[in-house]
């Protein structure tokens, strides 16, 4: 039975914040190699990127 | 199916994309710019970009476990997605030989932009269509490059 006085915080779950800290790792590596491609279509990946990654850190830094 | 069609048989899909849209409300009338069609074939590409690019850079740094298995984010077309997929090393490899193929959860499948492959115990393989395969592969061809 789930215990009332328990708060189910995702920002608390140690594996949830492994993984979003793994995933905000491979997002920094992944920006770094994109940058290096001068064309549209990878500078919007490399936006779309940094913006995942900002909110990433967001969610670790609480 | 007509894109507006499918948003009002799939009430979930629509809160979700509703997210990410675009609201304003001027003078007291709430406008929504809608995306066209088009529009959300090209962004649900970009977000599955998104997503291989950091498998990418999981898989090559990561490495397998001790069970021959990687652990990577599923590629599906939802950026606010961050849910695991735990897939074997060689059938990963498989997939990433098609840059329109991609790995998701069963029930992160966007039917308008992408078709079912291959269905697996733990994810289902998509390939994408249309614009969304055109954008999925131009965002993927200088990886071979990097």
């Amino acid at each position: 039975m789930r215990d009332p006085l328990v708060v189910d915080d995702p920002q608390v779950d140690p594996d949830r914040a492994e993984w979003v800290s793994r995933l905000a790792a491979a997002t920094n590596e992944a920006i770094g190699r994109l940058r290096k491609f001068d064309d549209p279509v990878h500078t919007e990946l490399v936006d779309d990127l940094q913006a995942f990654h900002e909110r990433l850190v967001g969610e670790l830094e609480g | 199916m007509p894109f507006f069609v499918y948003r009002l048989l799939e009430p979930r899909r629509v809160l979700k994309r509703t997210s990410r849209r675009l609201f304003a409300d001027l003078k007291g009338v709430l406008v929504v710019f809608e995306s066209t069609g088009q529009a959300w074939e090209i962004r649900a590409a970009r977000n599955q970009a998104l997503f291989r690019a950091i498998n990418d850079e999981l898989r090559g740094t990561s490495g397998a476990n001790t069970r021959n298995a990687l652990t990577i984010a599923c590629e599906c077309a939802d950026v606010d997605c961050v849910e695991t997929i735990d897939i074997d090393v060689e059938e990963y490899k498989d997939i990433r030989l098609n840059p329109t193929h991609f790995a998701v959860l069963a029930g992160h499948i966007y039917p308008e932009v992408e078709r079912v492959l291959a269905e697996r115990p733990a994810y289902v393989v998509v390939e994408k269509m249309g614009d969304a395969a055109r954008v999925a592969a131009a965002a993927d061809r200088t990886r071979e490059d990097a």
